[in-house]
């Protein structure tokens, strides 16, 4: 080999070297600081419109509290999907024995995860059985004390045809989603 | 209108016909373009005349081409004033075509980025049995058609004898080819070109540019990269110092508004998820309205039903009509209808009815 050949060859290698071992980190180094530029760049204009407008965040934050809180009450507080299932079983269970009336099934077919404000729910499919009187009160008074609950399906079957006799034996299924709050962690 | 267009393309691509033959410029005793307009400006391809180059042949043993370049480029030593041809591999052999330009040429270089023989460009265009005979002035050569030429003189004064010399068929077309006329078997040449031929025929001064020039070029390459680099990497740290101070010169009051607002979009997005419920809540008691509605009318339910804010009566009744008719009147009631056909049975109409409760709607 002729030693301009030579001469050639070590230039390539050490160009080669000085690629893969200045070149590509030094363009990686610059890739991170872009990216840490565009993260301290959109905070900085974030920090600039909140003091811009530190009067109308601190009255909405003051306005937000409250009207929430009214709407709360209406949603009960868990500290999770098991915690509120075993609650809301024990209360509707309660409600139906105090009518008198025979609880069937009761079953819990889904659970909605909470979203990221905390609301959240829970999917129950409950059969009773008893007069016709009973379960239409009933359902009135499950949804006046759940506030939070939305009747999905509601479904009567009659023993015989009814005729508007209170006393005719009838089963009511009902489909319901029972809604509630995450409560937040200490 | 196609016509037009016609005459429009035809005189676009002579234009550019006539502009590529001023980048042809044709070495002989003058250097003349392919338009016949004098050849001084830079070219694309220089055909050189047969009186400027020697040519001679020679066969090699060696089948792979990369390696008989290599050991033509080791026998020439350097001499950049010798091109060569390398011919395909017959009977485990490759015949290479020298052609040394005189020194003549070497003093006057022509300028174009192809140097290309002219006899060998002239044989591309000839077929198999042809023989051509050039004449320019005095000077003339015979040429066969596997590029075999030989300058008249001597015994060789015809065709026929070139014909015989050179174990070309004796029968066979001979083209009289003088000064100009030889223009147009040359075009047809360069058309018949294989690319390998084009490298090898690169013109000296580009192969002399780029053994000089690629140390300052990668030199200059080099410094730009890490000038341009340099430049980007304190444009980043200039860029997020000045971010910083302006954070800091914003004060201790931003981390608390900066919570709040992320309190804020938590609220809304809270105060969004229990508006929807309620929106979405139809009670399901008053179900037993249109019940009530039916039993006025002489009507008797098998099942009812409540199911995405509509109910639904399975029932019996001596007039179905009269029953839907009195549901379809009652208050907070809409869009009361039979879901199935009435069917008769004894003296009882079976129908199934279908209404949709106004406090809510289809969720």
């Amino acid at each position: 080999m002729n030693p301009e050949r030579r001469r050639l060859l070590v230039g390539i290698l050490f160009a080669l070297l000085a690629v893969r071992f200045v070149i590509l980190p030094w363009v990686q180094v610059q890739s991170d600081a872009r990216e840490r530029l565009e993260v301290l760049t959109n905070r900085l204009d974030r920090s600039v419109g909140v003091v811009q407008n530190r009067d109308a965040i601190t009255l909405t934050l003051d306005q937000l509290k409250k009207t929430n809180a009214q709407e709360r009450v209406k949603f009960p507080e868990s500290k999770d999907t098991g915690s509120f299932q075993l609650e809301a079983q024990q209360r509707v269970t309660a409600t139906i024995e105090q009518r008198s009336l025979r609880i069937e099934a009761f079953d819990w077919i889904l659970d909605g995860v909470p979203d990221p404000s905390g609301i959240g729910y829970i999917r129950g499919r409950i059969s009773v059985r008893g007069d016709q009187r009973s379960l239409g009160l009933l359902l009135g008074v499950l949804e006046g004390q759940f506030q939070s609950m939305v009747v999905r399906e509601a479904f009567f079957n009659f023993e015989y045809p009814s005729r508007g006799g209170s006393e005719t034996r009838t089963t009511m299924t009902l489909v319901a989603d029972f809604h509630f709050r995450r409560k937040a962690p200490p | 209108m196609m016509s037009f267009l016609q005459n429009h393309l035809t005189g676009i691509k002579s234009r550019i016909i006539a502009a590529l033959r001023l980048r042809l410029i044709w070495v002989t005793r003058d250097r003349l373009t392919f338009n016949s307009d004098a050849g001084t400006q830079f070219g694309l391809v220089a055909v050189i005349g047969r009186e400027h180059y020697r040519e001679r042949r020679k066969r090699y043993p060696v089948a792979s081409r990369a390696e008989l370049a290599r050991v033509i480029t080791m026998e020439l030593g350097g001499q950049s004033s010798v091109f060569w041809r390398i011919g395909p591999l017959v009977d485990n052999a490759r015949e290479v075509q020298f052609f040394e330009l005189s020194s003549a040429l070497d003093a006057t270089p022509p300028r174009a980025f192809f140097w290309l023989p002219e006899s060998l460009v002239l044989s591309l265009a000839l077929g198999p049995t042809d023989i051509a005979t050039i004449r320019r002035g005095e000077f003339s050569y015979f040429l066969a058609h596997n590029g075999v030429n030989q300058v008249r003189g001597g015994a060789i004064v015809s065709p026929l004898f070139f014909r015989m010399a050179s174990g070309s068929p004796l029968e066979g077309c001979d083209h009289e080819l003088v000064e100009a006329d030889a223009i147009p078997f040359i075009e047809t040449g360069l058309l018949r070109l294989r690319i390998e031929d084009w490298w090898s025929f690169r013109g000296i001064e580009w192969r002399v540019a780029v053994r000089e020039s690629w140390r300052p070029v990668v030199a200059l390459m080099a410094t730009a990269t890490v000038l341009y680099l340099g430049a980007v990497s304190a444009y980043f740290a200039v860029t997020m110092a000045w971010r910083e101070f302006q954070l800091e010169r914003l004060g201790a009051e931003v981390t608390p508004l900066l919570q709040a607002q992320r309190e804020i979009d938590l609220l809304v997005a809270e105060r969004g998820s229990m508006q929807s419920v309620f929106q979405t809540r139809v009670p399901a008691w008053p179900m037993w309205e249109v019940a009530s509605t039916v039993w006025s009318a002489g009507g008797a339910i098998t099942s009812l039903s409540f199911d995405d804010g509509a109910v639904i009566v399975n029932g019996s009744a001596p007039s179905a009509v009269k029953v839907l008719e009195a549901v379809a009147s009652s208050k907070g009631i809409s869009a009361a209808k039979f879901e199935s056909g009435v069917r008769q049975s004894s003296n009882l109409q079976l129908f199934v009815i279908r209404a949709k409760l106004d406090s809510g709607g289809a969720r």
